[in-house]
């Protein structure tokens, strides 16, 4: 079905290989994004999650064809970056955070995500829950055609985990929302598209099909993950 | 009370030194904000005392001491971030063997230079009262340059400040910014210089900067502020060393820690009040 989708709007990202001290970290031959839609983007720590979306968005050396910027030229990206601890030293209200995100279109996340009485709020005095919503706010505020998310679910609360979850369900209806995550439940239950890393894809197809056809989707990703440790040691 | 005030700048010097302290605070005000917002001081430790050798070379070789602080300055910050970037040196161990190295080196060099010169020491120790129109030309420069390229850029530069990943995401070139900066800063450390000394220039960088956190609550206050309170220690600083006849650059060091003290106690009342 994902094949049948292929987009001409965004090209597949073709040979993505990273290196890390000469030995390959990641390496993909072929990935078709498709236009919209929530991809789950799976695999254990170290399976080239995080290296995958800073290729794509051209924050690390990569060789191929692999830039968000080149292979979806004529769309807006935006990246929730997985460490969210901000310097100390700035005077940052949460409102000058969210300028940061560009223009703002669409102001009824604010309240949707609750944040609306914390405008005013310097960023260092939020909660953990609350500084992830304002960040994952910056990402989406000025509502990008390709939204990439590192890992948004890690150390966050249950409340600021379901309305983030919400939101992304109804933006990926209309934009590409690409995520990482350790979880397969939520895999299952919401991203249309699921991809297992582990150095190299594994596995990517709807999530429904994915599902159906292998059972051993997590130990899949981690055995793999195994036999590349070996392999690099 | 005005004549208190207008007294002084009777004189050609103390005008002269006036302008400059205008200047210069208004610089630093504005590069220490930056390198604040950097969280950097480090680098301007490094960069003010890089340039001690570049000064006796360009002395020897009767080239512009300027020139020479400046090119000197820079070598050590490119020596300091390529010794940084060894995961076993981290950034104060390098700033600090490249620093003492520069001082030690400078000596050497001065120790064989044939007659020590006033202007020599001028730059070192600071001699703002000695400042020629020429300097002021400089200083102005820097300042026109900085704030051009600084202020039109504020919102970008701080979308690098406050997360850089994000910064590079949304298409923003953070490392040419990052050695725009770094040069702007090595601009205005070496202007400085000339004023306060290569010791005392840190704290024209950082103290400034520092009082205006404690009351900022935007990064445009803090920049505000900044600007803010370097004039105003800077120019109580110069009163201060003509009635008591004291170094000019030493008492706006002196008087620009007072003013910190005088605002972190003022906020602390304010605060159990």
């Amino acid at each position: 079905m994902l094949l049948t989708l292929s987009s001409k709007v965004i090209k597949p990202v073709t040979n993505l290989k990273v290196e890390y001290n000469g030995q390959t970290a990641l390496h993909i031959e072929k990935l078709q994004l498709p236009e919209v839609g929530l991809v789950a983007v799976l695999g254990s720590n170290g399976s080239g999650k995080s290296t995958l979306f800073k290729a794509l968005l051209g924050l690390l050396p990569a060789t191929g064809i692999y830039l968000l910027s080149k292979i979806a030229a004529d769309k807006s990206t935006s990246y929730l970056p997985q460490n969210t601890s901000l310097p100390a030293s700035i005077p940052l209200r949460v409102r000058d955070l969210l300028e940061q995100g560009g223009l703002q279109k669409d102001k009824s996340f604010i309240t949707e995500l609750g944040l609306q009485r914390l405008l005013d709020k310097q960023v260092s005095q939020l909660s953990g829950g609350q500084l992830k919503r304002s960040l994952f706010l910056r990402s989406i505020i000025s509502q990008p055609d390709i939204l990439v998310l590192d890992e948004p679910f890690n150390q966050v609360d249950k409340e600021t985990r379901e309305v983030i979850t919400k939101i992304l369900l109804d933006y990926s209806k209309n934009h590409l929302v690409i995520l990482s995550t350790h979880d397969w439940d939520f895999a299952k239950e919401y991203a249309d598209y699921s991809l297992i890393l582990a150095g190299k894809v594994v596995a990517y197809d709807s999530t429904q099909k994915l599902a159906a056809e292998k059972q051993d989707i997590p130990q899949l990703a981690h055995a793999h993950n195994i036999l590349c440790e070996e392999h690099h040691a | 009370m005005l004549s208190f005030l207008t007294d002084p700048l009777q004189y050609e010097f103390m005008r002269l030194a006036f302008g400059q302290l205008v200047l210069l605070s208004l610089l630093f005000g504005l590069i220490g904000a930056v390198v604040y917002l950097r969280n950097n001081a480090f680098l301007v430790e490094a960069l003010s005392h890089g340039i001690f050798p570049g000064i006796v070379l360009a002395f020897f070789f009767k080239i512009n001491l300027l020139w020479g602080a400046f090119l000197s300055s820079i070598v050590s910050a490119l020596l300091i971030t390529r010794l940084s970037s060894n995961p076993k040196v981290n950034g104060s161990n390098a700033t600090s063997i490249i620093f003492t190295g520069a001082i030690a080196l400078g000596v050497v060099l001065l120790a064989n230079l044939p007659n020590g010169n006033a202007n020599l020491s001028n730059f070192l120790i600071g001699q703002i009262l000695g400042i020629s129109l020429l300097d002021l030309v400089y200083t102005a420069g820097a300042l026109i340059l900085s704030a051009g390229i600084i202020l039109p850029n504020f919102k970008k530069l701080l979308i690098i400040f406050t997360d850089k990943e994000f910064a590079q995401s949304k298409g923003i070139n953070v490392q040419l910014w990052e050695v725009i900066l770094n040069l702007l800063t090595a601009m205005a450390i070496v202007v400085g210089a000339q004023a306060a000394g290569a010791l005392l220039v840190v704290a024209f960088a950082v103290i400034a900067p520092t009082a205006a956190r404690l009351l900022a609550k935007s990064p445009n206050q803090l920049l505000m502020y900044s600007l803010g309170y370097s004039l105003l220690f800077s120019l109580i600083g110069l009163y201060v060393s003509y009635y008591l006849n004291v170094s000019t650059g030493s008492a706006i060091v002196l008087t620009q820690i007072v003013g910190l003290l005088a605002i972190a106690v003022t906020q602390k009342l304010r605060n159990i009040i």
